[in-house]
């Protein structure tokens, strides 16, 4: 490696430190508004205002944080979150396995009715059945409840979850699994222990933009959630961000803020190359 | 392998009946709401006909919010495939640094859009104190700095800024992948040819992205028409109505305004205008997709 970025040197092409100028251009921008956040999380209250944006704060105030997780109701909200993304991304990615496991590798007549029966969600906009959602969701007494918005979100996430996975199931050698067949497994075990962790990679690349997607969810969290208690932390968030408005509450907000980025932006750091094999596989998702 | 066939059914079955319960179903029940009147806690299962669609074409907020969900498809269109193609390009080209850079050109992907609209309405487009109006001052153009948001004339835009920067990722991991398989002799051909990079970039490599450019104008249109998060969170539609799309309009209509039959009729329009653009969309690039 050493030795390619050596020959590199001698001959830098023409524009390349002009590209490097741009990137970290951008790139200080996206830094500079993080650490901005950062900062002003941490000002005093009458600080926030009097201080310019660009002031570092006189003395870290880190109670901000802890009146956003108490007062601010951060911290349920953060729990919150974690409940409904957690039992999604797992929910999501067994039934999508089990579904694709079937689309992917037995020819049945159904087939690709199926497959666009499922697919359908995927082309139109959630606007079109919010409606008679909030509807059916109070029948079903699942209406500002957590486990409702689980099931609203497993629904949503199942058709890109589902058509990457396919794809990935279709390219798995026929061999193993008849070797498996041959030993006498089960079907239920060949898939589960067989089939199923070869494709490792694929269930990560979908979890990980499940995650993202489910994270910060923002309109069905708006709708089906009116309680206070349940509010997951993107709507939290925004009536946090209505009320600092009036109240001057900034510096909760913003250390809440914080405490909703932290988390995903490190599973983000190690996941990055998954992420965008996930995104580039389900291109056609909305 | 007929011992496999046993397990289709109850495979398949737990993700149809999610998506039959709480996706086609609903789906269908808006057409049915919207040929009705339920306005509101009254509801008659009436029959309204088409009444509810007339009504939309005689609404002007929602002609206007129409009008600004096209305005911003436009703009977001020339402000995502130049950004994304330059990035894209950036990032295959570079070895130092790449994880790097692309960590912090994705990083906002991260962010809901509750944060980042709020990062962006107090330190970069506060009129005082964020870091587009400082910048200005600074170099002594005070006279452009602005209240971004709060005038009418550039708060779509401005919205339209901050809703690139954040969704900026797919369109450069989507690129990438599609400069990834072009097969790399093609480049080096035109390079031995004599070719410069920029000649290269324009006859080579842009037409040859035909399909991915194409997926991604979709998938900009897609999102332009049904958009929300963004504005609903940052403007909420104003001022004075400026920034109100389509969704944002539906959504007060339907769940502020509890005018369920009426908004449910918006949300038809709005799904057969992106069905009927994507799925003509999808039949021209398979007919034009180049061979190579």
């Amino acid at each position: 490696m050493k030795q390619v970025s050596t020959i590199h040197r001698h001959k830098p092409p023409k524009g390349l430190i002009a590209v490097y100028a741009v990137l970290f251009l951008y790139c200080g921008f996206n830094i500079l508004s993080f650490l901005l956040l950062f900062s002003g999380s941490l000002k005093g209250k009458s600080e926030l205002f009097s201080s310019s944006l660009w002031a570092l704060p006189q003395s870290p105030v880190w109670e901000n944080y802890i009146d956003a997780w108490n007062i601010g109701k951060i911290g349920e909200y953060t729990i919150n979150s974690i409940y409904v993304t957690g039992m999604t991304i797992l929910i999501t990615i067994v039934l999508a396995s089990m579904a694709a496991y079937i689309l992917g590798r037995i020819n049945f007549k159904a087939r690709t009715f199926i497959m666009s029966f499922i697919m359908v969600g995927m082309m139109l906009p959630p606007f079109v059945i919010a409606i008679p959602l909030f509807d059916i969701l109070g029948k079903l007494s699942l209406l500002n409840s957590l486990n409702g918005l689980i099931i609203v979100y497993v629904t949503k996430q199942l058709p890109f979850s589902i058509f990457v996975l396919t794809s990935f199931y279709k390219g798995i050698p026929y061999d193993l699994e008849e070797a498996a067949v041959i030993d006498g497994a089960s079907p239920l075990r060949t898939f589960a222990q067989i089939v199923m962790p070869l494709t490792l990679p694929a269930m990560v690349a979908v979890t990980i933009n499940n995650l993202l997607n489910v994270w910060n969810e923002f309109l069905y969290a708006l709708i089906f959630l009116t309680d206070k208690d349940i509010y997951t932390l993107p709507i939290g968030l925004f009536y946090l961000s209505q009320a600092a408005e009036y109240s001057s509450s900034w510096t909760i907000l913003f250390a809440g803020m914080m405490i909703s980025i932290i988390p995903v932006l490190i599973i983000f750091a190690v996941f990055q190359k998954q992420f965008a094999s996930g995104v580039s596989q389900g291109a056609v998702k909305g | 392998m007929n011992a496999r066939k046993k397990l289709i059914i109850p495979f398949l079955l737990p993700s149809m009946a999610l998506v039959a319960v709480f996706f086609i179903l609903p789906a269908l029940q808006t057409i049915v709401l919207s040929l009705q009147d339920w306005d509101g806690t009254f509801r008659t299962t009436g029959f309204k006909g088409l009444e509810n669609y007339f009504r939309l074409f005689q609404d002007q907020l929602f002609l206007d919010a129409v009008g600004h969900t096209f305005a911003y498809f436009v703009i977001i269109t020339l402000l995502l495939f130049p950004i994304g193609l330059f990035l894209a390009v950036a990032l295959q080209r570079i070895k130092r640094y790449k994880m790097f850079i692309q960590f912090c050109i994705f990083m906002p992907v991260t962010l809901s859009v509750v944060v980042a609209a709020v990062l962006w309405k107090w330190y970069i487009y506060d009129p005082n104190m964020g870091i587009i109006n400082t910048f200005l001052r600074a170099i002594g153009l005070d006279s452009l700095a602005h209240p971004w948001l709060g005038d009418s004339k550039t708060a779509l835009v401005a919205v339209i800024v901050m809703s690139t920067w954040h969704g900026i990722a797919t369109w450069v991991i989507m690129i990438i992948s599609g400069l990834d398989r072009i097969p790399s002799e093609l480049i080096e051909a035109a390079r031995l040819d004599g070719a410069g990079e920029l000649t290269v970039f324009f006859k080579v490599t842009l037409p040859l992205l035909w399909e991915v450019l194409s997926s991604l104008l979709i998938l900009s249109f897609i999102n332009a028409m049904q958009q929300f998060p963004v504005i609903f969170a940052m403007t909420q539609g104003g001022p004075y109505g400026s920034t109100e799309v389509m969704g944002t309009y539906l959504y007060k209509i339907a769940f502020e305004g509890k005018m369920f039959s009426y908004g449910s009729a918006m949300a038809i329009v709005m799904a057969v205008i992106v069905l009927v653009v994507s799925s003509t969309g999808n039949k021209f690039i398979k007919t034009e997709t180049i061979q190579y």
